[in-house]
């Protein structure tokens, strides 16, 4: 029972840090799981496929202003230490400084452009925290898309005009 | 496409219970013949349903639909105080982390462990049975926090009986 209990959730990728906490999104049977945890104790949100009236994914300027940042802090250390004459002093500015930067801003950079993910159902509108990078929004989205299509149907994207129209005119 | 507003590119999955209205939830109907089973809380209603649990008979109004069982308010009530119903729960305090935590941290300030050890040992056997994160399932959190503290109570033990036997030498 332990065992088939513990496959009653699927951790779905990428977590949301907050301050004192973190977000995680979990996949069970029939609906969403958002996790709030400050790592004594979790807060649930439960989104049933059936319920979810879209996912929007908004893109951000973080990625290009952390990627400004974190290439201007880099260029500090790396022009001070070809400034610097003595060949200890410059080695500890790159190893210590300018390294651990470069690897930051690369490694930010091929995690991909920034999104602020949301879904909504009839009773809220939550950001997914987690899904703050776009592809990995986009490949939760196309993991969640056909159960939710499987809940409630497909629209195509007739039907969509159509009823926005329709819902335009109420 | 972009947003109206700030202009920052957007990207919309829309589904069809955007377009769905509000649902409309049964109306209990009233008893029509004598004898005719009725709503245990509801006396002149109908019995629609009786409840998974107790058996008692409810109207449309009074039947919980939950996990495709039929309950009544009570039992749902007293289900949920009971932690039985998983599905409506929204917080669970994860007492296996503050064992550890309590076990872990006041490493950092060595003397506290002489009052943090015990105590991360009463919580961890206090709440072991209780249930955990609803994703997680291992105790290994509460095992570990009873092995470190252990450890400590150890340590200040073999610190003590030095000091005590160590001097009266």
């Amino acid at each position: 029972m332990t065992a088939a209990r513990a496959k009653e959730y699927r951790r779905l990728p990428g977590t949301g840090r907050r301050p004192l906490g973190y977000t995680r999104l979990y996949l069970g049977s029939d609906h969403l799981l958002h996790v709030d945890s400050s790592g004594y104790a979790e807060d649930y949100r439960r989104f049933y496929f059936k319920d979810v009236q879209a996912v929007v994914v908004r893109r951000t300027g973080r990625y290009e202003i952390v990627s400004i940042v974190l290439g201007a802090l880099f260029l500090i250390p790396l022009l001070s230490g070809l400034a610097v004459e003595d060949e200890v002093l410059r080695g500890l500015l790159w190893v210590s400084l300018a390294a651990p930067l470069l690897l930051g801003l690369v490694i930010h950079l091929l995690y991909g452009p920034t999104c602020v993910t949301q879904i909504q159902t009839a009773a809220q509108i939550l950001e997914l925290r987690s899904l703050g990078r776009v592809r990995r929004a986009r490949r939760v989205i196309r993991r969640l898309q056909p159960l939710i299509e499987s809940a409630q149907g497909r629209l195509t994207s007739d039907e969509l005009v159509a009823r926005a129209r329709e819902a335009a005119s109420v | 496409m972009s947003c109206p507003g700030c202009f920052l590119a957007l990207e919309t999955w829309v589904f069809p219970a955007l377009f769905k209205g509000p649902v409309i939830g049964q109306a209990a109907d009233a008893v029509m013949v004598d004898g005719e089973a009725a709503c245990f809380y509801h006396p002149r209603k109908r019995a629609a349903v009786a409840c998974d649990r107790c058996g008692r008979f409810l109207c449309n109004l009074c039947d919980v639909e939950l996990d495709r069982k039929h309950l009544c308010p009570q039992c749902l009530e007293s289900g949920l105080a009971r932690g039985e119903q998983q599905t409506l729960e929204n917080r669970r305090v994860l007492y296996d982390s503050v064992a550890l935590s309590l076990a872990i941290l006041p490493l950092l300030f060595f003397y506290f462990t002489i009052l943090t050890a015990p105590v991360a040992i009463f919580v961890a056997v206090r709440y072991w049975k209780k249930p955990g994160s609803i994703v997680k399932r291992t105790r290994m959190r509460f095992v570990m926090a009873i092995l470190i503290a252990s450890l400590e109570i150890a340590g200040w033990a073999t610190l003590f009986g030095f000091l005590i036997w160590g001097g009266s030498r």
